[in-house]
Formats: structure tokens, sequence, C-alpha cells
């Protein structure tokens, strides 16, 4: 791994638990990863279009106050400048969970999830 | 309609008479009763109802009627459908009468009911002065004809009426025949089936019709009654019938009201029973979805605390909140299965095209990694592709192996076989060596079933059942074999394609990117 290079990348963690949110921001920064969070879809939204350059990886939870997982991958991949990025559903129901996209059951296993992020990263 | 309101009427004349007193009555003064006598001489302006159930007691009394009136030397008109005037013709000609003759001489006139009818009917009822012009007119033709003074007719219009449902129709029509017989010299005959008056709803009608008439035939099962003590006889067991029916629709009317009561009650009920389902169902999504985003938090930090403490104490602790974090999280997922398949549609499948060996490799991979004393066996057997849910038979394979991991003995060995040389189903074996009690076996794939006296349940004991479920679901069957010589060994047995409805659309599942 090149860590000049990761020092660079963003990740973006969507959640509604901001337990979830703080532990992943320190285990991604640990990793040399910026991280930038939102806990609800329309700020994640809002932070998606601000950031420059674009994160290299989304982690989004589905069931979220205001705007949900799945209108927010909609308008992901109805804007061309963030249909691009890789997304990682992050769920207790898989079953709500959009097509032809990676899911991860919660409880989420760290190393799985860090596996994932190193590799699109 | 009930017979003891009928037969009033049916025992005289109704008094209801137009013009001349009839000569014979058709009872006599000692009960006796005369309708063959009766219907061969009617007086003048009788206005005589047949009911009838059987045709050929009509065509009987009919032909009596028609037949004493052209020996009479009297002109007849029938109207009638075209199968009556044939077997009216018919028993005419048995009876010796010439009937080609007589239709030819006008004697008799043969129409056809549903054609005369038309002719004078106006927006649904009878036109008074089209009734007069058309059946007046042929009356008063006929008797222009044939200078014996009077004329008989035989008439079935009113009772095509009435089998259209144009009761009033009927009655205005009967009105009408009374009225015309007091210009016209001429008795009339008409008939009813009795199949017209089968509801109690039509006793009013009935005995309208009863009331339009000056005589009154009832149908063939009074009226072959040969003396007035049978016929007295008869009336009896009607008026009983009639008290017991009146008493059975009155029960029946008690019956109907208890049971709309209960009805009642029983849809107080479900509407209270659909309440406590949703809020089970809401109960089931606060449980899966919100204290599962707790405990995924709590997980996760746990996991990031054993990994920046490898090899401390505090890791150690850590590594022992993720487990526990993680055993909860399986009770959590056991409680939804369970409410799912209890009180939701049961378990959706979303089957893919797998190879079930490439799950039990995985389970055996993740399993050996988490207990490294274990030892996995895998072995198959031929094709062990179909279409199943992957994430569902992962959750069967885990759960048995798992269990064949707790719960042996003689270490930690455990050998899953895969059997894929039938056509239609595969089958797969996981087998260790311990013992399953011989009171247990028969409760095994019950829910909840002895966690309280069970000294070594991790769980709540609804891992079996929900397995079972789950194999169900895909069309397929599990048991378990278990002797202390052999050890224990669960067979699945899966059809290679699930049965139709068990599949909510195919799934897109797609694994994980992993390093």
């Amino acid at each position: 791994m090149n860590n000049t290079l990761s020092r660079t990348k963003t990740v973006v963690v969507v959640d509604d638990e901001e337990g979830i949110c703080d532990t992943l921001r320190d285990v991604f920064e640990d990793e040399g990863y910026s991280v930038g969070v939102a806990t609800n879809g329309a700020q994640a939204l809002a932070l998606l279009r601000e950031l420059s350059p674009k994160p290299c990886i989304v982690i989004l939870d589905l069931l979220m106050p205001v705007l949900d997982g799945n209108a927010v991958y909609r308008a992901m991949k109805a804007d061309p400048t963030l249909a691009h990025i890789p997304v990682v559903i992050s769920t207790s129901d898989p079953s709500r969970a959009p097509s032809g996209v990676l899911i991860m059951r919660k409880p989420i296993v760290l190393d799985v999830l860090l596996g994932v992020v190193r590799k699109n990263c | 309609m009930t017979h003891s309101r009928t037969v009033d009427h049916l025992l005289a004349d109704t008094g209801h008479t137009h013009g001349e007193r009839p000569i014979l009555t058709l009872i006599d003064s000692d009960g006796t009763p005369r309708i063959k006598e009766f219907l061969s001489q009617p007086a003048q302006s009788n206005h005589i109802v047949q009911f009838y159930e059987d045709e050929g007691f009509l065509y009987d009394n009919v032909a009596q009627f028609v037949g004493a009136g052209l020996s009479a030397g009297e002109p007849t008109i029938i109207m009638a459908t075209d199968a009556h005037r044939r077997a009216f013709s018919q028993r005419l000609k048995l009876n010796g009468f010439d009937v080609e003759r007589l239709v030819g001489s006008g004697s008799l006139i043969l129409l056809d009911a549903r054609e005369t009818l038309a002719r004078f009917m106006v927006n649904g009822m009878p036109d008074w002065y089209r009734f007069l012009a058309v059946v007046g007119g042929i009356i008063e033709k006929s008797l222009q004809a044939h200078p014996s003074g009077r004329a008989r007719a035989y008439g079935e219009m009113v009772d095509l009426l009435w089998k259209d449902g144009n009761k009033q129709g009927a009655l205005r029509l009967e009105e009408m025949w009374n009225d015309l017989g007091k210009t016209h010299q001429f008795s009339l005959l008409c008939a009813y089936v009795m199949g017209n008056f089968y509801s109690s709803a039509d006793a009013d009608q009935f005995r309208e019709v009863c009331r339009t008439h000056t005589h009154v035939i009832p149908s063939e099962g009074y009226s072959r009654l040969e003396t007035s003590d049978a016929r007295l006889v008869e009336i009896s067991l009607l008026q009983q019938r009639a008290r017991s029916l009146e008493h059975e629709v009155e029960h029946r009317k008690d019956l109907e009201l208890a049971l709309r009561e209960a009805l009642a009650r029983e849809q107080e009920a479900r509407v209270a029973a659909e309440q406590t389902v949703r809020y089970n169902e809401m109960f089931a999504g606060m449980l899966g979805h919100d204290l599962r985003n707790p405990l995924n938090a709590i997980t996760t930090a746990a996991y990031y605390i054993a990994r920046t403490n490898p090899g401390a104490k505090t890791g150690t602790a850590a590594n022992r909140i993720v487990s526990s974090a993680e055993r909860m999280a399986r009770m959590i997922d056991q409680l939804l299965d369970f409410t799912q398949i209890r009180i939701g549609n049961g378990l959706a499948l979303r089957p893919t095209r797998l190879d079930l060996m490439e799950l039990c490799y995985r389970i055996r991979d993740e399993l050996e990694a988490a207990h490294p004393e274990c030892v996995i066996g895998v072995e198959s057997d031929g094709n062990t592709v179909g279409e199943w849910d992957y994430d569902r038979l992962l959750q069967v394979l885990s759960n048995l192996v798992g269990n064949a991991i707790h719960h042996g003995s003689e270490g930690c060995k455990v050998s899953i076989r895969g059997d894929g040389t039938d056509a239609g189903d595969v089958v797969v074996h996981v087998h260790n060596k311990g013992i399953v009690s011989p009171e247990m076996l028969p409760v095994l794939f019950e829910p909840f079933r002895g966690s309280a006296k069970h000294q070594k349940t991790r769980g709540l004991g609804l891992g079996l059942y929900i397995t079972r479920q789950i194999v169900t679901a895909h069309g397929g069957t599990i048991d378990v074999n278990s002797t202390p010589s052999d050890g224990t060994t669960f067979r699945v047995q899966l059809p290679r394609t699930p049965p139709a409805g068990s599949a909510l659309g195919a799934s897109t599942r797609v694994d994980l990117a992993v390093e």
C-alpha cells in the first residue's frame, strides 16, 4: 500500500448511530485516511457534493432520518459527479438494500470492512 | 306462501262473480269435489284459475273444459305455448275430436300466447283498448260464426307474464279479463304453474290471483283426492305443515340473529388480534433495527480497542465484548426470524444459482478459524449445484456445523458430506461423534426447547427450529439420527429448485470484495 497516496484519500461514513461514526472515524484515520461523517441522508449528499476531491468509498446505512440510504444511493447514481463512487451498504436488513451493491450485515466485522476499503481506496 | 292461507279460498266460490251465478259449483254441499263436471259446464262469465304442478293434470282439465265446450257447439279459443297447444290437440284427438276440421271451421281457434300478448302490451303493461280490440275482437268474431251465444277461452298469457316477473302486468290482465266478461259472453280458464309461487313473499300476490277469479282449482295434490274425508285430512295436513313451517322460519330467524351476533363478536376479536399482531411486528422491527444499531457501535468500538491493544489485557477484554455482542446479535437475528415465521408471512427466499459445497467450504474456513482445535472434514460426490437462498443456507450450515462443534465429543471432529448424485435433490450430512439424548430427539426442532434445563445452552433454543423452517421453505426436509455407536448425523435434503411461491424475486446478491 502506498501511504503517501492513501493519505489523500477520503472515506465517508453515513450512519445515524453516532457511536459508529466516531469509531469508524478513529479506525480509518489510524489507517491514514481522511474521514467525512454524516448522520442522515441529506447531510450525506451535501457533504458528498462539497468534497473535492471526491471520496474513494461511501459506507452507507439504510434506515436513517430525513433521507434514507436508498434515497441517497439513488441520488448519487443520478448525479454524474457522484455516480462513480463505490458504495458499501451497512444494514441490519439486507432485504431493503438496492440491487447490485456491496452489502455488509450489521454488526459489521471490522476486518472485512477494512479489507473492502483498502481494496477500493 | 303457506297452504293454510289458500285452502279457505279453494273450498268455495270466491264470491267474485260477474253477471249470472254459476249453475254448478266446484264442490257439492256435502264437500265432494266436482271438478270435471264443473269444467264441462261452467257458467257464463266464470273466470276459473287452474293451478298445477304436473302438466298431465293440466292437459286433462283443459281437454275436459275445451272438449265439453266443443261438444256443446261453443266456439273455443286456446291461447297457449306451442308445446301446450300440441299437447292439448293430441289429447282432444285421443278423446275423438277432429281437431283439423274444428280449426278449419273456426270452432277451435289455436293462438300462440306470446304472440297474442305482444299485440296488446304497451310499455310492459297490458293496454285495455288494445286488449279489447284484440281479444274482444277474437271472441266477437267466433260468436258471430257460431250463434250458440257463448264461447270458451283458455289462456296462458297471465302465466307468461308471471314467469317474466311482471306480476303487476299479470294481475292487471286478470282484471281486464273480468272486465271483458261484463260485455262478452264467455267463460275463461287460466292456468298457473305452482312453481311461480315458491316464496313466502308471493303470498299476497297469490291471494290477489285467487281474488281475481270466480273459481279456484287447486293443484293436483289436492284436486285428485277422491273423497271429502280425504280432503279434510289433506287440509289438516296442510295446516300442520304451514304451522310447522312458520315455526321453523321463526326458529331460523332466531338462529340467524344468534349467528350474526357471534359473527360480530368474532370480528371484534379479530380486529383486536390484528392490532396485537401489528404491535408485535412493530416490536420486532424495533428489536431488529433500533437495538442493532447501538450493538453495532459497541462491537465496532470493541474491535477497535482489541486491534489497538493486541496482547494486552484491555485487548482481551475487548475481544470478550466482541464475542458477547456477536452472540447477542445472533439472538436478535433468531428472534426476528422467529417473529417473521410465526406472525409474519414466513421466511422470504431470494434464490440464486449456487454450489452447496462452496457454502460448506466457507463455513469450514470460518469455523476452523474461530476454533483452531477443531478438524472439519468436507467431502462431496456428484453435482451439488442448485437454486437456493445463499444467506439462508449459510445460516443452516452455520447452525448445524456450529452445533456439531459445541456438542461433539472425542475432541472436536466434524464431517460435512455433500451428495449430488440424485438428479432432483442434493443432500448434506453433518456428522459428529456426540450423542443426542433419546428424550431430546423428538423435540429437537421445537422452538425454545428445554433451554431452561439445558446446561450447555448458549442461546435461545431457536437455532434448529429456524434451520428446519429455512429447509422447509426451500421445499426440503431435515432429520437427525443419533446412536451411541455412530454418533449424530443431521441430514438435509434440498430440491435443486425451490417450490414456486417461496421466492420473492431473484436476488442480485453481490459478494463482498475482500482482500
